[in-house]
C-alpha cells in the first residue's frame, strides 16, 4: 500500500526507509504492542516527511539514531515502549544490509538450490527427499511458505515472479522472512503440525509464544519420532516450563506421558498438574517426592491427593512416611478411608478436629459434645498407640474448651491448622455470636496483624517452619500473595496512590479481608481505605497502614445490616486530590432516601477520579449500564480478585 | 488582520474577524525548520533542538497532531505556542484545558439575550477560539490535555482528524482553509489527579518527550532569559544549576528550567536593589526561598541543597 508511494525501484533509499518502518511496526505488534494499520500509515508518513524537513537522505535517517526518536514518537504509548521501539529499530537498520525482499528471495533461492530444483519444476518423490535432514528443512520452509504447492500435477515450484508476489505479501503482514515463516509454522501447527516438524532444530529458534501448550506438545511427540531429539527436548522443555506456570492442558495424562519418557518431570511440573487432576498424583508418586509436593498445595486438593494415594497404594505405609516426615499431617486425612486402623484413626483425629473448629466458630455446644465424644473413641479403639500423642492432643484442647479456656483453644488448633484453614477459622470466629469466642480471634489476628507491621520483604518460604508451629505472618503473606499464583510485588516509587473502597456488608465481607491484607502489602501505594456497610470508616494511611484498626473495624458487626455505597463514594473523595479509585462492592445500595450510587460514582468521574469497580458477579448492573469513564471487572473468586486489586496497586 | 475579500459576505466569519482580529498577530510563515530553531532562539529566546522541531513540522505535513509530554517548566507551552505561530504565519489560539472545559466554551455559543431576540442564528452565536483558529487558519495550543475530559479528547481528535467543525445548532460545518490550523497539545505524565489519556488518543498523536535539559544546556536558556542588570558570574549560574538539580533528585517538587531562569532573574534584581553590580551568593540564597520554597515541608530539603553546593 505504502510501497507505490515511495516507489522503491526509482528510490531505493526511500523503499528501505519504508520497508523498515514497516518491519519495525510488525515486529512490535509481535511484541505486544498495538498498532493500527492508520498508524503505520502515520508512521511511514512522518518519517519520510522528517528525513525530508530534516535535510537527512533517507538512507542517512537509518544510519542515524534518529529514527528511533521519530518512530517511537509515533509508536509508543506507555513507560517502557521506548525501549522496545528502539530495540526493533536497531535491529532493522543496523543488523540488516538488505531489504526485506532481497533478504527473503535469498532464502528461498538458497532451499531451492539444496533440493536441486528451480522456480517452475516439479517435485518428485517427496518421500526420498525428505530422507535427508537437510533436504527436509528445506522443504519445509518452501511447503509452509506456499513456494512449493500441491497443483493437480503433482507438487511444483512456484514461478519466479509468483514467488515475488508470495515474499511481498508476506512482508506486509509480518515483516521478515524470520517472522513469516514462524507465523506459517504457527498456522501449520494448529492444523496439526506434520509440515512444521519437518523444520526440526530449526523450530528451537522461534519463539512460539501464541502456540498453546498442546501444540507444543504434539510437535515435540513427532519430532521424536523423526528422531529430532534435541528439537523435541527444547520443545517439550518450553512447554514443560509453561505447564509449571500454570497453562492448562487438555490432556494431562498424555502430557505427563512425554515429559516423563524426556525425564522432565519436575517438582512445579508436578505441582501444576496436580492442581489441573488431582487423580495423576498416583502416577506422579513414583516419579518425585510427594513429601515435597503435598504440602504446597491447597488444603481441598490436598485431602484428595493423601485420599488417592491412599487408595491407590494399598497399603498404608506409604502415607505413615509422609506423616512422619511432617509433609502432611493426621488432619489431611479426612477424606481416607480405609481399613488400615491407623489410617482409620488419623481420619477420625482430622473429623474430630473439624469438630473442635466449629465448636469454635459456631457457638454450638453440639460440635463441643461430638469433638468429646470422637476424642473418646479415638482413646479406646485401636491404632491409639501410633496415634498417642495427637489424641493426647486433642484430648487438652476438648478439655479447654470445656472449661471455656477459648483463647487457649483457639490458639492451639490455628497452629495446627492448615494456613488457609487457620485463617478461615479465625475469620469465622471473629463472626461468632459468643462475645468470647469473637474476642479471643480478634485478639489472635491483633497478633496476626502486628507481625504483618513488622514484616520486612518476605521470600517464597514454608509455612510450617518447625513440625506443627504455624507462623502466621508467613502463613497470611502465602495465602495471599504468595503461593502458586499470588506473588508479592516490589511497588515502584513515585506512583499514583489509589484510594480503596471495600463493601464489607454480608457477602462482600471476606472479599474485604482479601482486599485489606493486599492493601496491607501495598500500603505504600494506598493513599485512603474506605471500610463501609451502613457506617463508613475512612483511614488515610499515611506512611504505615494502621492494620489493626481495620480490622477491628472490617470485623465490627453491622447491625443495621444496610449498605450505603453511595456515602462510602463521597466520603473517600472527599478532601483528596482526584487520582484512582477502587472500588469492590456489589454495588447494592440499601439505604434508602440516600443518594443513589450510580450518581456518586459519576459525580467523582466529573471531579476528575479514575474510577475501577471490582465486583462480584451478584452485582447490581443496573447500577454501572452506561456508567461512562469506569472500568469494571468481575471476579468470582477471591483469587481472582486479589489478582486484579494487585494489578490496581502495584 | 484584517479580513480579505474572499470571504466577507460571511456573518459569522466577520464576527470572528471583529473579535479576534485584533488580537491575532500575523508575520511571515516560516516552516524550515533549521529556520524556525534560529528565530526560535533570537526573538522568542525559546532553545529548541532542531530534531523537536524537524518532527512536529513531519507530524503538521502528516496532518497529524503533536503532544508535548514532559514535567513541568521544560518550556512545553511556550515552544508549542512558538512553532504554532511560526508554522501559520499568526499567533496560536491557547486552550487551557480544565475538567469542566466542554464544546462550547470552545467552538461557540448564544448569548443569551441576543438569542432571546434573533433566536438561535448566527447573530447571537459567539464563536469561541477553536472555531476562530478554523476560521483564521491558526494554530492551537492545548494545554495541559489530561485535565480535560475524555468526551472533550473525542471532541478535539474528531476535528483534528477531518480538519472541519460541525456546528448543528447553525447547521453549518466549517472546514479548515489552510495548513495553518495545527495542534500541538501539553501534558505533565507525572502531574498527579489528572486522567490518564486513552489509548485511542494516544494512537493518533505524534508524542515528543521533554526531559530537563542538560547542564550547559540550562546555563544557556538561563542566559538568554536573563535581564537584570547585575553581572551572575559563570561560577555563580553553575552552582545554580547544581542546586536544583539536586532537588530533581530529592524533592517532591522539581524545579524545571522555569524556575531556575526565574531564580537567576530575581537575584538578579536583589542585587541591583542592593546596589550591587554582581549577583552574590547571598542573592541567590534570598531569591531561593522565594523561588524554590514549594513545600512547607520541603524547605530543608532546599536549605540542605543550598548549603551543600553553596557551602556555609
Ligand atoms: N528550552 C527553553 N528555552 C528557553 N526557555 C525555557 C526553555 N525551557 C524552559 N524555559 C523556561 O521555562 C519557561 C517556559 O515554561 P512553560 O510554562 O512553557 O513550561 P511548561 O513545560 O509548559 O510547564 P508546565 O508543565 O508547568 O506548564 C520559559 O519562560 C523559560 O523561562
Ligand atoms: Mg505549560
Amino acid at each position: 500500500m505504502m510501497r507505490s508511494e515511495g516507489s522503491s525501484e526509482a528510490e531505493p533509499c526511500l523503499g528501505r526507509l519504508i520497508d523498515v518502518v514497516e518491519a519495525v511496526a510488525v515486529e512490535l505488534r509481535r511484541r505486544g504492542l498495538h498498532i493500527s494499520t492508520s498508524q503505520l500509515v502515520d508512521a511511514v508518513r512522518v518519517a519520510v516527511n522528517y528525513s525530508a524537513v530534516r535535510g537527512l537522505d533517507p538512507c542517512r535517517l537509518l544510519a542515524s539514531d534518529e529514527l528511533g526518536f521519530v518512530l517511537s514518537a509515533v509508536f509508543a504509548r506507555r513507560p517502557g515502549d521506548e525501549e522496545l521501539v528502539a530495540e526493533a529499530v536497531k535491529r532493522y537498520t543496523r543488523e540488516r544490509r538488505q531489504s526485506p525482499l532481497q533478504e527473503f528471495m535469498r532464502h528461498v533461492e538458497s532451499d531451492l538450490r539444496v533440493l536441486n530444483v528451480t522456480y517452475g519444476s516439479r517435485i518428485r518423490n517427496v518421500q526420498r527427499l525428505v530422507s535427508d535432514r537437510a533436504r527436509a528443512h528445506a522443504y519445509a520452509r518452501l511447503k509452509l511458505l506456499g513456494i512449493i504447492r500441491r497443483t493437480r500435477h503433482g507438487e511444483r515450484v512456484v514461478s519466479r515472479s509468483e514467488a515475488v508476489g508470495i515474499a511481498r505479501s508476506l512482508l506486509t503482514s509480518y515483516g521478515s522472512y524470520r517472522a513469516a515463516l514462524e507465523a506459517m509454522a504457527i498456522k501449520d501447527l494448529e492444523r496439526g503440525g506434520r509440515r512444521a516438524a519437518l523444520l526440526g532444530q530449526e523450530l528451537t529458534a522461534m519463539r512460539l509464544e501464541k502456540v498453546n501448550v498442546d501444540s507444543l506438545l504434539a510437535l515435540a511427540r513427532s519430532l521424536l519420532r523423526q528422531g529430532e531429539l534435541s528439537a523435541a527436548l527444547e520443545l517439550a522443555k518450553r512447554a514443560a516450563r509453561r505447564i509449571a506456570h500454570g497453562e492448562r492442558v487438555r490432556d494431562v495424562h498424555l502430557a505427563l506421558e512425554l515429559l516423563r519418557s524426556l525425564n522432565l518431570v519436575d517438582r512445579d511440573v508436578a505441582v501444576a498438574m496436580i492442581r489441573q487432576e488431582p487423580s495423576i498424583a498416583v502416577q506422579l508418586s513414583e516419579l518425585v517426592d510427594m513429601g515435597r509436593i503435598i504440602p504446597r498445595l491447597a488444603h481441598d486438593v490436598r485431602e484428595h491427593v493423601v485420599a488417592q494415594l491412599v487408595k491407590s497404594r494399598k497399603h498404608a505405609g506409604f502415607v505413615l512416611r509422609l506423616l512422619a516426615e511432617g509433609a502432611i499431617s493426621v488432619y489431611d486425612l479426612k477424606l481416607v478411608r480405609q481399613r488400615d486402623s491407623v489410617l482409620a484413626a488419623a481420619a477420625e483425629a482430622a473429623q474430630a478436629l473439624d469438630y473442635i473448629a466449629r465448636a469454635l466458630s459456631e457457638a454450638n455446644p453440639a460440635y463441643l459434645d461430638m469433638a468429646a465424644y470422637t476424642v473418646a473413641r479415638l482413646e479406646r479403639g485401636a491404632g491409639a498407640a501410633e496415634l498417642a500423642a495427637e489424641v493426647r492432643w486433642l484430648r487438652t484442647v476438648v478439655a479447654m474448651l470445656e472449661r471455656g479456656d477459648v483463647d487457649g483453644a483457639l490458639r492451639a488448633v490455628v497452629a495446627r491448622l492448615q494456613p488457609a484453614r487457620a485463617i478461615e477459622l479465625l475469620y469465622a470466629a471473629s463472626r461468632s455470636t459468643d462475645r468470647r469466642v469473637r474476642a479471643a480471634a480478634q485478639r489472635l489476628l491483633a497478633v496476626v496483624a502486628s507481625r504483618l507491621r513488622r514484616s520486612g520483604a518476605g521470600a517464597r518460604e514454608r509455612v510450617w517452619g518447625r513440625r506443627g508451629h504455624l507462623d502466621l505472618r508467613k502463613a497470611l503473606r502465602l495465602r495471599f500473595f504468595l503461593s502458586g499464583d499470588y506473588n508479592i510485588a516490589v511497588s515502584r516509587r513515585g506512583r499514583e496512590k489509589v484510594v480503596l473502597v471495600l463493601d464489607k456488608s454480608g457477602s462482600m465481607r471476606p472479599y474485604a479481608l482479601a482486599c485489606v491484607m493486599a492493601a496491607a502489602s501495598f500500603a505504600e501505594n494506598v493513599s485512603r481505605i474506605v471500610l463501609f456497610d451502613s457506617r463508613v470508616y475512612v483511614m488515610n494511611v499515611r506512611g504505615r497502614l494502621r492494620l489493626q484498626r481495620l480490622l477491628d473495624s472490617l470485623f465490627a458487626v453491622s447491625f443495621e445490616g444496610y449498605t450505603d455505597v453511595a456515602r462510602a463514594v463521597a466520603e473517600a473523595t472527599r478532601a483528596h486530590p482526584p487520582s484512582k479509585l477502587v472500588l469492590i462492592s456489589d454495588l447494592r445500595q440499601t439505604v434508602a432516601g440516600g443518594e443513589d450510587p450510580r450518581a456518586a460514582i459519576e459525580r467523582a468521574v466529573r471531579l476528575g477520579w479514575r474510577v475501577y469497580i471490582l465486583a462480584p458477579p451478584t452485582l447490581d448492573r443496573r447500577v454501572i449500564e452506561g456508567l461512562r469513564g469506569v472500568r469494571v471487572s468481575l471476579f468470582s473468586s477471591e483469587l481472582e480478585l486479589t489478582r486484579s486489586l494487585r494489578r490496581l496497586l502495584q | 488582520m484584517e479580513l480579505t475579500a474572499a470571504h466577507d459576505d460571511d456573518k459569522l466569519v466577520k464576527k470572528v474577524y471583529e473579535i479576534y482580529g485584533s488580537v491575532i498577530r500575523e508575520r511571515k510563515p516560516i516552516r524550515n525548520p533549521r529556520e524556525m530553531v534560529k528565530v526560535l532562539r533570537e526573538e522568542y529566546k525559546l532553545i529548541v533542538d532542531e530534531r523537536v522541531v524537524s518532527l512536529v513540522v513531519a507530524a503538521f505535513m502528516a496532518g497529524r497532531p503533536v503532544l508535548f509530554e514532559g514535567p513541568p517548566g521544560t518550556g512545553k507551552t511556550e515552544i508549542g505556542e512558538a512553532i504554532l505561530t511560526l508554522w501559520a504565519g499568526k499567533s496560536a489560539f491557547i486552550l487551557p484545558c480544565s475538567e469542566n472545559y466542554d464544546e462550547y466554551r470552545v467552538i461557540g455559543d448564544f448569548h443569551p439575550l441576543m438569542a432571546l431576540r434573533y433566536g438561535f442564528t448566527e447573530d447571537s452565536f459567539i464563536p469561541r477560539p477553536l472555531l476562530a483558529a478554523i476560521i483564521l487558519d491558526a494554530g492551537v495550543l492545548v494545554d495541559e490535555i489530561r485535565r480535560s475530559s475524555e468526551e472533550f479528547q473525542n471532541m478535539l481528535l474528531d476535528i483534528i482528524d477531518k480538519r472541519r467543525i460541525v456546528v448543528p445548532e447553525l447547521k453549518r460545518v466549517f472546514r479548515a482553509r489552510g495548513v495553518g490550523f495545527q495542534f500541538i497539545l501539553t501534558s505533565n505524565p507525572e502531574d498527579i489527579g489528572q486522567g490518564e489519556l486513552s489509548d485511542a488518543f494516544l494512537r493518533r498523536v505524534v508524542r515528543i518527550k521533554f526531559d530537563y535539559p542538560p547542564p550547559d544546556l540550562e546555563a544557556e536558556i538561563v542566559r538568554i532569559r536573563y535581564d537584570a542588570g547585575a553581572v551572575l558570574p559563570d561560577e555563580l549560574l553553575g552552582k545554580m544549576i547544581e542546586v536544583v538539580g539536586i532537588l530533581r533528585e530529592k524533592s517532591a517538587y522539581k524545579p524545571g528550567p522555569a524556575d531556575t531562569v526565574l531564580w537567576a532573574r530575581i537575584a538578579g534584581r536583589l542585587a541591583e536593589l542592593r546596589g550591587s553590580r554582581r549577583v552574590e551568593v547571598r542573592d541567590l540564597v534570598e531569591a531561593a526561598q522565594i523561588v524554590l520554597y514549594k513545600r512547607v515541608d520541603e524547605e530543608d530539603v532546599v536549605d540542605d541543597a543550598l548549603r551543600r553546593v553553596f557551602g556555609g
